[in-house]
């Protein structure tokens, strides 16, 4: 018997209602495989054969046993004299004791269902298998946010667990308008892809451009959300990330709530916001749970940080090597002071104490547990001394090189984040080369940049561009946070005549008189 | 999203951003040119012609309907593009002048110009909605950092401010009005950017125009917007620099930010930051030059694939091959925009949408990613060039200048960091005696003699010698050659002294050849309390004390016949601090 694989990596073919043959199909598709479990048995009336096939480690064996193999060593089928699309409809209604099932036919489904951590139920006689949901997979449980922690409001995050993921989203909105559509991506990891969204409030356009892609994502193997960010995004030469990546449960109900959609795909401890424009990357959870005097000074702060972690070493280059003039004398020769028996010039002193930082951010990744940290400290705190002192790099370097690692990190989301430590090497490349000049130019290139790109339609600059025609309170979530009261419009991607967030009192006296 | 439609907003930012950028820092020159109202006539009658300018475009594009914005019939589109080539030239080689000519004197045109082509290029890869949202993100730097300028300038000049004279002549009026219009030529963008302004940004069809009234309510708050900021340039420069000196400068902005202070002294000069105002307005400008360009020849001929970068590589080509002569260039140049452009500018519009043949419309323009990275690259290598760093400069901190046959006799006081202790309120010198017909043939024979690349903008104090201060041409011949250096600071101290150079730097009691920091020291606390005791009471400085070149070089040019300065006197080994009057 030979096995056909489609150039999609599906199996060819379907059930044939020979159980020798169809279990000889399933058993050499699953040959050499030492973790799957194939149990024949005979039902009840001891001649009709059964047999249940899953992966162990991945199944509820004890659901197995209990609820579908015990019922069918007591049920006598043959004494039923039903056909075979009845003798199926008997099992699945009279003898298995589970709720979630449903009928597979082709190869491709059995095996897909198998693999996914299902039971499959092939009855001698039945025309077709039954698919059990009996899935328990070994996951970690609902732990804390790694990457976007919030002082006040709910800190569960996201985990592996495609199902869990979707009930932590459900669980925040109890409304049957949220719908999630179930897909599969990945053409041999199969990967559970779920779109959720509003139905009442996503735009149908959005929504079919999404399925679209969705559907055209071709790829062996889909691992993270990553990945299908990556396949999915409109540029893919543009450094900046074009869907927002949260941890955060809550996040994600706020997005729904604002007419996006999310893209929650399994084994990915996250899911994808759709569209995106750049000031979301700033907003944090903490935004919305403290009051709005704070949450807006945190926020411009945040703004304020990132010009910072992308310009301040290319300026400290392009001052100190072409506009000294700039300076005040005292600062002037303190510096130059601090840089006296320095051999290497200001840019490599840049680049170097930048790339040392880079590199023990690096590594504090990938040590292990809580030495990562502690290496990241000692690291700063001694090589940074040791280089001063041996000459390398003076003082005033190593102040520009720490403050803008720190305001690096005030910018809330880690792929946006990365970006700007990346573009800040091109300001320091240009200010090197032509001072504030190529500072100048470099920085209007990047206004460039961000102008043309865009999120499924959505200009990625929004509400800074295309003001005075959006239909939205724009600046009200902006730089600044304002009182909720005040924030009763949703965003422009919410479907048109379903943007008004809240009623007002006066709107809620009309429709109450109506 | 329709990408070839803008809105309100974005037409009025785009207006703005253009009709500005071109020649905002030249404004003030070409209103002052000859001026007996130092410009403020020339600016009256501007306002009457951009009136006119406006109104005129704005009927012609309502004739032309709901056209597409940039077909044109072939004739009047090659004109068109051959207008803007011109243009965009000539900006390109004003504004690659500029900066070489004030920040990168080191640096050759190609190497400043070249990152600016390739950026032009870049930012001609785009859609009409794009391009609005570019300059509509563009727009908030230009505004705040202009805002800036404004209240800086007001600032320096408060109680300083003088009235300007009402006379002119009639002639000169319309003269200098006309030149002024010429600056902001851009504004004829109107004529592309009217059809495409629409009140549906969010749908897709093709029909839907902007409400008309509204939508000319924006082209004149934008115009207003224009001829405001041109007001207000003009005014800050003729105030600080005068009518004179103004229009004796290609670029007296410049100046004006030169001399501009930040309270508090954090930065001593900050006028590239300030003059970046201009800079993103004229990559606006010349950036709609390649864009409006490459729209033509696409819509116009057909042709697409790589328009903006053949646009962009005669641009550099172009401008590398002018000869070093800006003077000679300019002239033809205002000649030409004078005589053929301007005509052709207002006819143009009534001819361009006639006979229009049908077009093909193709899209995509093949990149060239990989020659560029090899040019950054290559450019990149020029960046380890030897460049002096920080601690390596010469910086002079004080000159005595003296008369000496027929040229002039220099001291120059340089810092010495190696003998400067920290927290050390002035800072050891080291002090040359050179002599030269001119501070440049000075600073060459330094050159010779010493390390490090003089750095003039720091220094405190200039004194003038005792024979110097007699002869009035050699004077004025030595400030007028201080004031048109980019390099020097304007803002220095002046000073006469009596006694000898050595006699000066040899004082005791302070760091080594400190003593133009300490001068400069003393001068800034007599007159502070001079201040209290006078501001106080009139809020206005009451003294004719000039202080800088450009103030004694002001005063003359207004008539003042007798020019007052501070002297510094030696007596018992102490700084001492006089008023010194002398006809001039």
């Amino acid at each position: 018997m030979k096995i056909f694989y489609g150039r999609d990596q599906k199996i060819n073919g379907k059930l044939q209602n020979d159980f020798d043959k169809d279990y000889a199909f399933l058993e050499k598709a699953l040959d050499r495989s030492g973790d799957m479990v194939k149990n024949m048995f005979f039902t009840g009336d001891g001649k009709t054969r059964a047999v249940v096939l899953y992966v162990d480690g991945m199944t509820d064996a004890q659901t197995v046993q209990d609820f579908v193999i015990r019922p069918l060593l007591l049920a006598n089928l043959q004494e039923t004299g039903k056909e075979k699309k009845d003798l199926l409809a008997y099992v699945e209604n009279h003898v298995i004791e589970t709720v979630d099932w449903k009928n597979d036919e082709t190869y491709e489904e059995i095996l897909t269902d198998i693999l996914a951590g299902n039971t499959i139920l092939l009855v001698e006689g039945c025309e077709k298998a039954v698919s059990l949901s009996t899935k328990h997979f070994p996951t970690r449980g609902v732990g804390e946010t790694q990457q976007e922690m919030v002082i006040r409001g709910p800190k569960d995050s996201f985990t592996e667990n495609f199902r869990t993921n979707t009930a932590l989203i459900r669980r925040r909105i109890r409304d049957p308008r949220l719908k999630m559509e179930h897909t599969m991506v990945g053409e041999r990891s199969k990967t559970d892809l779920a779109i959720c969204y509003m139905d009442d409030l996503v735009e149908s356009e959005l929504l079919c451009q999404v399925r679209k892609k969705i559907e055209e994502l071709s790829l062996d193997g889909i691992f993270d959300g990553g990945t299908v960010e990556q396949l999915m995004e409109e540029d893919p030469w543009t450094p900046f990330p074009q869907f927002q990546h949260t941890e955060r449960p809550d996040k994600a109900a706020s997005g729904l709530l604002e007419g996006r959609i999310v893209l929650v795909v399994d084994n990915s401890p996250g899911v994808l916001l759709l569209p995106v424009t750049y000031q979301m990357f700033f907003q944090t959870g903490d935004d919305y749970y403290t009051r709005f005097e704070v949450a807006s000074f945190a926020r411009s702060l945040r703004f304020l940080g990132a010009l910072f972690a992308i310009g301040f070493p290319g300026l400290y280059v392009a001052i100190a090597g072409f506009h000294t003039e700039m300076l005040p004398p005292a600062f002037l020769f303190s510096i130059a002071l601090a840089r006296t028996g320095i051999a290497i010039p200001v840019v490599l002193e840049v680049l170097l104490m930048e790339f040392q930082f880079e590199i023990l951010r690096e590594a504090g990744i990938h040590i292990p547990g809580q030495l990562g940290g502690t290496i990241g400290i000692v690291g700063g705190l001694i090589v940074g001394q040791a280089a001063v002192d041996a000459g390398l790099v003076s003082t005033i370097v190593v102040i520009v090189v720490s403050f803008t690692a720190i305001a690096s990190f005030m910018v809330p989301s880690e792929s946006f984040g990365a970006v700007f430590r990346l573009l800040k090497f091109g300001f320091i490349f240009a200010a090197a080369i032509w001072g504030i000049y190529g500072y100048l130019l470099v920085f209007t290139a990047l206004l460039f940049h961000l102008s043309q790109l865009e999120s499924f339609g959505i200009p990625y600059m929004l509400p800074s561009v295309c003001g005075g025609d959006l239909d939205y309170n724009a600046r009200k979530d902006h730089y600044l946070r304002y009182p909720y009261r005040k924030m009763i419009r949703r965003p422009l991607f919410t479907k048109a005549g379903r943007r008004v967030r809240r009623e007002t009192g006066k709107e809620k006296t009309i429709h109450e008189s109506k | 999203m329709n990408q070839n439609k803008i809105s309100k907003r974005q037409l009025k930012r785009m207006i703005l951003i253009e009709g500005f950028g071109a020649f905002g820092l030249t404004i003030p020159a070409a209103a002052a040119w000859n001026s007996d109202s130092e410009g403020l006539m020339p600016m009256l009658c501007y306002g009457i012609f951009l009136f006119l300018f406006t109104a005129y475009f704005l009927s012609v594009s309502e004739k032309c309907g709901e056209l597409p914005a940039f077909a044109l019939n072939k004739w009047a589109g090659g004109l068109y593009w051959i207008r803007l080539f011109i243009h965009g030239i000539f900006l390109f080689y004003f504004f690659g002048l500029l900066i070489q000519t004030v920040y990168m004197p080191d640096s050759g045109m190609l190497l400043i110009l070249l990152p600016f082509g390739i950026l032009l290029w870049y930012c001609s890869r785009t859609t009409l909605q794009k391009r609005a949202r570019f300059l509509e993100l563009m727009f908030p730097w230009v505004f705040v950092l202009f805002l800036l300028l404004v209240f800086f300038s007001v600032l320096s000049l408060w109680g300083e401010m003088e009235a300007i004279p009402w006379r002119e002549d009639f002639s000169r009026m319309l003269e200098n009005g006309y030149l002024l219009l010429l600056c902001t030529t851009p504004l004829e963008f109107i004529f592309f950017l009217l059809p495409s302004v629409t009140d549906h940004l969010w749908t897709e069809s093709s029909e839907s125009q902007g409400e008309e009234g509204d939508t000319k309510k924006c082209v004149w708050q934008a115009v207003a917007g224009v001829f405001l900021g041109n007001v207000l340039l003009w005014f800050f420069s003729v105030e600080t620099l005068g009518g004179k000196l103004a229009a004796s400068s290609p670029w007296p902005v410049i100046k004006l930010l030169q001399l501009i202070r930040m309270p508090g002294g954090f930065l001593e000069r900050f006028d590239i930051i300030l003059a970046v105002f201009w800079i993103l307005c004229l990559i606006g400008v010349l950036s709609g030059y390649v864009f409006y360009g490459q729209k033509i020849a696409e819509e116009t001929w057909g042709m697409h694939k790589g328009t903006g970068f053949v646009i962009v590589l005669f641009l550099i080509i172009s401008v590398w091959m002018i000869p070093a002569n800006p003077q000679i260039w300019m002239k033809r140049f205002i000649f030409y925009k004078k005589w053929i452009d301007f005509p052709l500018l207002l006819l143009l519009p009534l001819l361009a949408r006639r006979s229009l043949s049908d077009q093909q419309k193709k899209t995509g323009i093949k990149t060239m990613v990989g020659l560029l990275a090899v040019i950054v690259m290559s450019m990149s290598l020029s960046g380890c060039r030897s460049k002096e760093d920080v601690e390596e400069k010469s910086y002079i901190l004080s000159l005595y200048v003296d008369d000496y046959e027929e040229g002039y006799e220099y001291w120059v006081a340089r810092a010495d960091l190696s003998a400067m202790e920290e927290k050390e309120q002035s800072i050891p010198c080291t002090v040359l005696h050179l002599d030269g017909n001119n501070l440049e043939e000075m600073e060459d024979k330094y050159r010779k003699t010493e390390a490090g690349e003089m750095e003039w903008n720091h220094i405190y104090t200039i004194f003038i010698g005792p024979d110097l201060i007699k002869k009035e041409e050699k004077l004025e011949q030595f400030l007028r050659e201080w004031e048109a250096s980019w390099k020097k600071s304007p803002n220095v101290l002046l000073s006469v002294c009596m006694q000898d150079a050595d006699d000066l730097y040899q004082l005791k009691n302070v760091p080594e050849a400190s003593a133009g920091q300490e001068v400069s020291r003393l001068v800034e606390q007599v007159e502070k309390e001079k201040e209290q005791k006078t501001q106080s009471v009139s809020g206005k400085k009451t003294d004719l004390l000039c202080r800088t070149p450009i103030e004694v070089l002001k005063a003359k040019e207004k008539g003042q016949k007798t020019i007052c300065l501070y002297q510094t006197k030696l007596r018992r080994d102490q700084v001492v601090l006089e008023e010194y009057s002398f006809d001039f």
